[in-house]
């Protein structure tokens, strides 16, 4: 029984996106998926990245991810991780292994100094709420989140 | 008039002066600790990490808007986080959040990013109807979670 966390490099972006899709079916949100394995690799591993991602093998098999980036507190004055996917395969759950992700950013945020480490989660996802608040987290439930896009962004910057 | 520009270097304190502001108004005064030399080192670095908008009334500082980039797996491309929207107090009510979103969503045009995002709390009733005025949508079905502090420690031991 082992359990390996490393870095994602350019040849695991089919992995990587095989991780999403995963997600996005647990999620019900699949047909919200427009991203395809070469964004994920320009995203990911191009030029400029504008992500990173943690994979977890189980037994040498992979068993899941945490896709994060750096975003902003103007409170605090610093950086801080936002983890925008984590996802555990079905058949490894119970292993701790999601906890062993959280842990590896939760290093990364001490050992780079950054305050905070930030996430959402899908309110009807009763079982991941729970193990959420049992590693200390706390969810924000007083606030309301906006999104301008599509006509209605094109239109407000053509105001 | 309202106009609407980018940061410059040295109006880091002005610009800590609009986020007091909006700290004042949600009680979030003792939550605040950056510096104005902070939020500078983190505009004007090699690569910023965050952007600032600041927006003038009759020449006058009056508000700001502070982004940043944020990504969607389900994209697979960049979005625009907004941290902050704020106008100072004794601006208010002139249309300067509004001018401030315009802005914000031209230059999130001109990079390319698809979507504006952003929080608000929930009993802010003034600023929902000027988000929905400006074709923004509520996102509802899920909650933000955050760990720092103690738990952060803990959890990385």
């Amino acid at each position: 029984m082992s359990l390996v966390i490393r870095q994602a490099e350019i040849g695991d972006a089919p992995l990587v996106y095989d991780n999403i899709c995963k997600l996005a079916d647990y999620e019900k949100l699949r047909h919200e998926v427009a991203a395809t394995v070469e964004d994920i690799r320009e995203s990911l591993f191009g030029a400029t990245p504008r992500a990173s991602c943690d994979l977890a093998y189980w037994n040498n098999e992979p068993a899941g991810f945490a896709l994060w980036f750096y975003n902003y507190s103007t409170f605090r004055g610093r950086a801080g991780i936002y983890l925008e996917d984590l996802f555990v395969d079905d058949d490894k759950r119970g292993h701790g292994i999601g906890k062993a992700l959280l842990q590896h950013l939760a290093k990364r945020c001490i050992d780079e100094g950054l305050p905070r480490l930030q996430w959402w989660v899908l309110d009807w996802n009763a079982p991941s709420i729970k193990f959420y608040k049992s590693l200390g987290a706390e969810p924000q439930e007083e606030w309301t989140v906006f999104r301008v896009s599509g006509d209605a962004l094109q239109k407000l910057a053509a105001a | 008039m309202i106009a609407v520009r980018p940061i410059r270097p040295g109006e880091g304190a002005a610009l800590l002066s609009m986020i007091r502001a909006l700290a004042e108004s949600h009680g979030f005064l003792p939550h605040l600790v950056a510096t104005a030399e902070m939020l500078e080192a983190a505009i004007f670095a090699e690569q910023p990490i965050v952007g600032a908008l600041l927006a003038e009334s009759d020449g006058e500082l009056a508000g700001c808007a502070v982004w940043h980039r944020s990504f969607s797996t389900f994209r697979g491309a960049e979005v625009m986080y907004l941290e902050d929207l704020s106008v100072l107090p004794q601006f208010r009510r002139r249309g300067i959040a509004r001018a401030l979103l315009k802005e914000v969503a031209v230059l999130a045009l001109s990079k390319g990013y698809p979507s504006i995002y952003w929080l608000m709390m929930d009993w802010n009733k003034e600023a929902s109807a000027l988000y929905q005025s400006v074709g923004a949508e509520i996102e509802s079905g899920s909650s933000f979670c955050r760990i720092h502090g103690d738990a952060l420690e803990a959890l990385a031991k």
